[in-house]
């Protein structure tokens, strides 16, 4: 019998890339089966899925073959080819397309032509099935980053589709969210017998989950042994504890807090209930904390967007904040420009701008190619080192971070976590609020969780 | 929350297009006072708070005088001249048209609220997907992009004031620095469509015409409420004919004729008019009994 | 060939957008008020659905619908921050720069429905149809410039300038009817004045905005070009 999905000596080059980054890859997958892939950034896997289906293959030269049941997918007609394979993209922004949640199901069948009563009897089930009924009506702006990419997944499996590609669904998502969408995507596997192919960096944490992890590098996709499990998680807590409580007794420190209080209506709860927090000068902190624990609302106390009821803030020096997208700290077309005209406004003469940008630069390791580049098109990792430039040139003796590591790869997160530890040498303070376990333990030097409306 | 925000958009349409029909048409301070009576008692049935509500009436009245005023200026005919300016008669009789204009004017605008209160976007893609599939495709995909640049707008703008580029110093400053967010604004979405553009086309875009999912069910209660609007806008446009309710401005505003047919077309507004509040008042006493029986 | 069909084109267009403000002007003045307002509303209608008609057979190819959602989001999302300061607003700006850089159609789309969806959140009322088809008809009249707007910001800025006057000055046609009962060029003047010192705003604020966004535009537009290959399909985006 013929495998499900095919592929044959498939190469790929895109066309504005030069080298080919996909090389002769081979790969066979049975119906059903549910595969991991793996590979760094920049290794080819999403071009790999995104090449499977002639729907979704970007602008390039292809060579070799895809065959679904056997069938070349060249020859399957558009329509039954997008019926049959469903690719969810990373970025929920551009994977989205309409304005309501119960449009965006039915976004998929409406072009397949299905008639309106089918339609909306499959978005009934859908929503039973993953339990959203209750997001129908609501708009794609009021929902949160894990909604959103269940509902994406959710538009997926709207037209039954026989072989679901995602692309790093859980970039965006914190721990439980990550979790929560792999469990759907598993009964989605097993109720219906959907072929899964997830493409995924975090593979230690989700290997367990799947039949079979293969790897994408130099073009070719290699079968790998895995031998990671859950479990291991222990061992990171304990490191993080003997995190917890370095910054008690501290005589100078940079951030004070004292008996914090915030709540957002005047007869609701407290958010944040009698907080207490010392930060020592030039350390990296990390707060810790479920979801809705309040850590958003205690970086927007410490910025001063909030007016909090009760307590007191201190913070020695200058105190800034990223924004969540660090995109937004830009204006100009490309980071020189907008450090010239930032450095600029701030009373610069052209030549000092210059000299202040090539020192900063040659600090952060921010090559001429990416100071000159368009922000739009550096990666998530130089975007974010950019935007730390510029919040030193601003003067900033605090900075904080809310979700630095969101969408960024390991070698991203791995030199933005050095970066931190270099400028916490030159006397810069770090605070910032994550769910990274494994980047609180490459960065920081002193951590707290916030639960219960205090930090402990 | 409101009954007639319950009904078929078409129905809607039909029934606010009679509504704006007739209150602009007519001449019959009667009827512009009727309508504005109606757009009033609707907004205030429909729970606009009162607060909200004594600002449109007082609004309304101002803007009431003052057009009356301003036709003072343009309309010279009418026999009470009040005083002469530039050899021109400035008369009492054009200052009540210009009220009675004043008062068809603000009913409408309070029409109009009443209206934007009533209807969403959702409306206008549950009508035009049925007609324009793709154009209502349009219309969902700006939809979803709104609330979208509004938050990267601001957070892009409150970024540049944390970073203290925005202090004012004078207001071309600050514009230029508006501007340069809401162009990075725009840049960034603008990219961010042609990646849409390519998952659009992967979930089969344009393949064939589309089918329409988002629909809303046409109900007895549209048909009643159509066939309701027909016939009182029919008695209303042949009371209009026979002129039975006729008025005139000039020379001194007076009932031309008062006859026969009068009534039932004065009875036909007031139907219509009031029609909105009534459907309101009836659906919150239900409301209120509905919650009454299970306590 | 292809040449004398975009001839024909901008004929019509012209053609559409000189006569039908014309015919409504001269329908205000020699119509009596009972007919003027349903022929003025029945034109108003027809034009803007017949250019939906037109944009709908277009609006199949993605990118270009997305791009007409975008322009159209970017002027409504534009029209809600601006808020603040009344007249001052980016909707001509994007509305013109839709035209330009899409086609006529998308901007006469661009224009009606950034009309027609603001005024959900500013109140919906019997001028929402006058203006879908004013803005309409200047994203129309950007399309046909098109060519001359995207080279030469100084061009771009003049027809910014004037859309602003001609906008107040057809919708000023429409108020004057429904205010004052029947035309008059001296209510009509009335009018004018009273909406002048918005028909300056929107002149200067055009201006600003053009001038401003014109550069980064070209070069966004540019850059999506090259990197999303939509050069090969430009002229397709032109001609619909």
């Amino acid at each position: 019998m013929a495998k499900k999905l095919r592929i044959e000596g498939l190469s790929y080059r895109y066309a504005l890339g030069g080298r080919n980054v996909l090389d002769g890859a081979d790969l066979d997958v049975e119906a059903g089966e549910k595969i991991l892939l793996a590979g760094g950034s920049g290794s080819g896997k999403s071009t790999l899925l995104k090449v499977i289906s002639p729907a979704t293959m970007p602008r390039g030269t292809v060579s070799g073959r895809v065959l679904i049941d056997g069938t070349d997918v060249n020859s399957i007609p558009r329509a039954e080819i997008i019926s049959k394979v469903s690719y969810v993209a990373q970025n929920p922004e551009t994977q989205i397309v309409v304005d309501t949640v119960y449009g965006e199901l039915a976004f998929s069948c409406e072009n397949t032509g299905i008639s309106g009563v089918e339609i909306r009897r499959r978005i009934a089930w859908t929503a039973t099935y993953f339990g959203i009924e209750s997001l129908l009506k609501r708009r794609i702006s009021e929902l949160s980053g894990g909604q959103k990419q269940i509902v994406s997944l959710a538009a997926a499996i709207m037209l039954k589709p026989e072989i679901l590609l995602l692309d790093e669904p859980t970039t965006y998502l914190d721990p439980v969210a990550a979790v929560r969408f792999l469990d759907l995507v598993d009964s989605i596997n097993r109720d219906f017998g959907t072929t899964v192919i997830v493409a995924e960096h975090r593979i230690s944490e989700f290997a367990g989950r799947f039949d079979r992890v293969v790897k994408v590098e130099n073009g070719k996709v290699t079968d790998i042994e895995t031998d990671f499990c859950g479990g291991a998680t222990d061992v990171f807590y304990d490191k993080v504890f003997s995190l917890n409580g370095k910054n008690k007794n501290e005589s100078a420190p940079t951030v004070m807090v004292r008996n914090l209080a915030f709540r957002y209506d005047r007869n609701g709860q407290n958010v944040l209930d009698g907080v207490d927090l010392l930060i020592p000068k030039g350390s990296v902190f990390a707060l810790l904390g479920g979801n809705g624990c309040g850590k958003t609302t205690f970086l927007r106390c410490l910025t001063g967007e909030l007016k909090p009821q009760q307590g007191k803030i201190k913070i020695d020096g200058k105190l800034s904040a990223m924004t969540q997208n660090p995109l937004s700290m830009f204006i100009e077309e490309t980071v020189r420009k907008d450090l010239r005209f930032f450095l600029k406004r701030k009373g610069a003469t052209g030549k000092e701008a210059d000299e202040k940008i090539r020192e900063i630069a040659k600090k952060l390791e921010l090559t001429d190619s990416v100071l000159d580049s368009h922000v739009l098109d550096l990666s998530g990792g130089e975007v974010e080192r950019a935007a730390i430039a510029k919040l030193i040139l601003a003067g900033a003796d605090v900075m904080l971070f809310d979700e630095p590591t969101k969408g960024l790869d390991d070698t991203a997160k791995k030199r933005l976590a050095e970066l931190m530890r270099t400028l916490s040498g030159e006397g810069i303070t770090s605070v910032f609020v994550t769910h990274d376990i494994n980047f609180t333990l490459a960065a920081a030097d002193c951590a707290g969780v916030l639960s219960g409306g205090t930090i402990l | 929350m409101h009954r007639f925000r319950n009904y078929h958009p078409i129905t809607k349409l039909a029934f606010f297009a009679v509504i704006f029909a007739i209150s602009m048409f007519t001449e019959n301070p009667a009827v512009r006072g009727m309508s504005l009576v109606g757009a009033v008692t609707a907004l205030a049935a429909g729970g606009t708070p009162l607060k909200r509500l004594l600002k449109y009436i007082g609004g309304g009245i101002v803007s009431v005088l003052l057009i009356g005023v301003m036709n003072c200026f343009i309309a010279h005919d009418g026999k009470t001249i009040l005083f002469d300016l530039l050899r021109r008669h400035i008369t009492l009789e054009a200052f009540y048209y210009g009220l009675s204009a004043g008062v068809m004017i603000v009913g409408v605008a309070m029409w109009c609220v009443f209206i934007t209160d009533e209807t969403d976007t959702e409306d206008l893609v549950m009508t035009l997907g049925k007609v324009l599939p793709f154009v209502s495709v349009v219309i969902t995909v700006t939809l979803r992009y709104i609330p979208e640049i509004i938050k990267k707008f601001r957070e892009t703008l409150s970024a540049q004031k944390m970073l203290g580029i925005f202090e004012s110093k004078g207001y071309f400053k600050r514009a230029l620095i508006i501007s340069k967010v809401f162009m990075s604004v725009t840049e960034r979405s603008v990219e961010n469509a042609m990646d849409m553009a390519s998952t659009m086309k992967a979930r089969g875009y344009g393949l064939v015409r589309r089918a329409s999912a988002r629909h809303k069910k046409w109900r007895e209660s549209d048909t009643d409420l159509l066939l309701v609007t027909a016939f009182c806008a029919a008695f209303i446009a042949v009371g209009e004919k026979t002129g039975d309710f006729g008025f005139a401005y000039y020379p001194s505003p007076a009932f031309v004729k008062f006859g026969l047919y009068a009534i039932p077309m004065i009875v036909a507004c007031a139907l219509l008019f009031l029609l909105p509040a009534g459907q309101v008042i009836d659906w919150r006493i239900r409301w209120q009994k509905s919650f009454e029986s299970k306590a | 060939m292809a040449e004398r069909n975009t001839l024909k084109r901008i004929i019509a267009y012209l053609a559409v957008a000189l006569i039908i403000p014309a015919m409504i002007v001269t329908f205000a003045v020699y119509l009596p008020k009972k007919a003027f307002m349903p022929v003025a509303v029945g034109i108003a209608f027809v034009a803007v659905a017949a250019f939906m008609l037109c944009f709908e057979r277009g609006a199949d190819n993605a990118a270009k619908a997305v791009l007409a959602a975008v322009f159209t989001a970017l002027s409504v999302a534009g029209r809600v921050l601006f808020a603040a300061t009344p007249g001052f607003k980016p909707v001509f700006a994007m509305t013109i720069f839709a035209g330009a850089y899409l086609g006529g159609e998308t901007g006469f789309m661009v224009g009606a429905f950034s009309a027609l969806l603001s005024n959900f959140f500013f109140g919906q009322g019997g001028w929402t149809i006058f203006q879908m088809f004013t803005w309409g008809l200047i994203g129309l009249v950007a399309g046909l410039l098109g060519p001359i707007l995207r080279k030469h910001t100084a061009i771009l800025c003049t027809v910014g300038f004037f859309a602003g006057p001609m906008f107040s000055l057809v919708i000023d046609v429409w108020s004057t009817v429904w205010i004052f009962g029947k035309f008059s060029w001296s209510s009509y003047l009335v009018t004018a004045m009273n909406a002048l010192p918005f028909t300056i705003m929107y002149a200067v604020s055009n201006v600003f905005f053009l001038l401003i966004l014109a550069r980064p535009m070209r070069r966004t537009m540019n850059r999506i070009t090259v990197k999303y290959g939509l050069l090969h399909q430009k002229r397709r985006l032109d001609r619909r």
